[in-house]
């Protein structure tokens, strides 16, 4: 496309001037212009605060509810909702998955290492425009709390509760509403195809996996 | 957009991004690795809380190695100084630490915009494993902000 471009304007050039250095030197300067703008226009980048905030003034971006205090230099904080639940058998892929609901109540709850917890964020978030990202804090890492296991990447799409997958290292109290992760904004490069059968995208419990239910191929 | 080896380069040159102590030879195609500093931090409780105060005891990595529990969290930090006021930093481990089962940070691998210091890396492995000082142990990659 670029090279089209220069392509165009190579010969329109020469019309003008006929030393050929010249038009050589012409056609590196407009290369080097129309690929410094492509970069700045058309690739993916994360968005700063001052963006995201924009974007949810805007309508691209759903955080609600929404509070400037939350937002960092590239990501927003959301908070933990306290309903939970513990995944109890994962045993058998076909099968549907047995839990245990919990909730958290003021004076916290101890999560337990090597049992895995499901729960959610209290904000809706969502946007059609950027892909999110969610990952735990900084300081809820630091405390050995996996947010998210394996599967940090959101897809474009309907705003909505999300799920967040919890493990931790070593025993860890955690309380309802806590500060818990951050999410970022992606923005995407190509067309986007929203698939309307993403159902985890229309959950705002905590949902659990619903592989059982995939067709095998 | 992620920056490519050589960009992250001229980004250092250019002094656009903070690595320090820097050496080519730890560029890959499109990240850096950087190495362990050879202090680490665990916990003296058992049961942790982010409301309290959660006491550390540290740990040196002596020459003949030190062997990491799947029980613990290490707290660790890099050699280098890393950052950059125009790319975001995000950290990873490397492919040969992940087959090992070791995971350099837990959840949070994102590094804020102007944040400029030794990053903190949160080892967690799998099974018991021996690591050795100065150890190249993870990568950064950079990312354009908008």
């Amino acid at each position: 496309m670029i090279f089209n471009v220069s392509k165009g304007f190579s010969s329109l050039i020469c019309c003008e001037y006929s030393g050929e250095n010249d038009v050589a030197k012409i056609i590196d300067f407009i290369c080097v212009f129309y690929t410094t703008l492509s970069n700045i226009y058309n690739d993916e980048m994360i968005l700063t605060a001052k963006d995201i905030e924009k974007e949810v003034k805007k309508g691209n971006i759903t955080i609600d509810p929404f509070d400037k205090k939350c937002l960092k230099p590239n990501s927003y904080i959301y908070h933990l909702a306290p309903k939970l639940i513990q995944i109890l058998d994962v045993g058998d892929k076909r099968k549907k998955v047995k839990t245990k609901e919990l909730v958290i109540k003021e004076r916290g709850l101890i999560l337990e290492p090597n049992k895995l917890y499901l729960g959610t964020t209290v904000e809706m978030i969502g946007s059609k425009k950027f892909v999110t990202s969610l990952i735990g804090r900084n300081k809820i890492g630091k405390l050995g709390m996996f947010l998210q296991i394996t599967a940090d990447l959101g897809q474009l799409g309907d705003a909505h509760k999300w799920t967040l997958e919890i493990k931790v290292v070593q025993r860890l109290r955690i309380y309802p509403n806590m500060e818990i992760g951050q999410v970022t904004f992606w923005l995407p490069k190509g067309e986007i195809d929203i698939q309307e059968t993403e159902f985890y995208a229309k959950q705002n419990e905590p949902y659990p996996s619903q592989l059982y239910n995939e067709k095998t191929k | 957009m992620i920056l490519t080896g050589s960009e992250i380069q001229k980004e250092v040159e250019k002094g656009r991004i903070v690595i320090n102590p820097f050496n080519v030879s730890d560029i890959e195609t499109n990240s850096y690795d950087f190495h362990i500093d050879n202090t680490l931090y665990t916990y003296k409780k058992d049961i942790l809380d982010p409301t309290e105060e959660n006491p550390l005891e540290e740990i040196k990595i002596p020459a003949s190695g030190l062997i990491l529990s799947p029980k613990k969290i290490y707290i660790a930090k890099t050699k280098e100084i890393i950052g950059s006021d125009y790319f975001v930093p995000i950290i990873k481990g490397r492919s040969s630490t992940g087959r090992l089962g070791i995971f350099v940070n837990i959840t949070s691998d994102l590094i804020d915009l102007g944040s400029i210091q030794k990053p903190t890396l949160t080892l967690h492995c799998v099974l018991p494993v021996k690591i050795y000082p100065n150890t190249k142990i993870g990568q950064v990659t950079f990312w354009v902000a908008k």
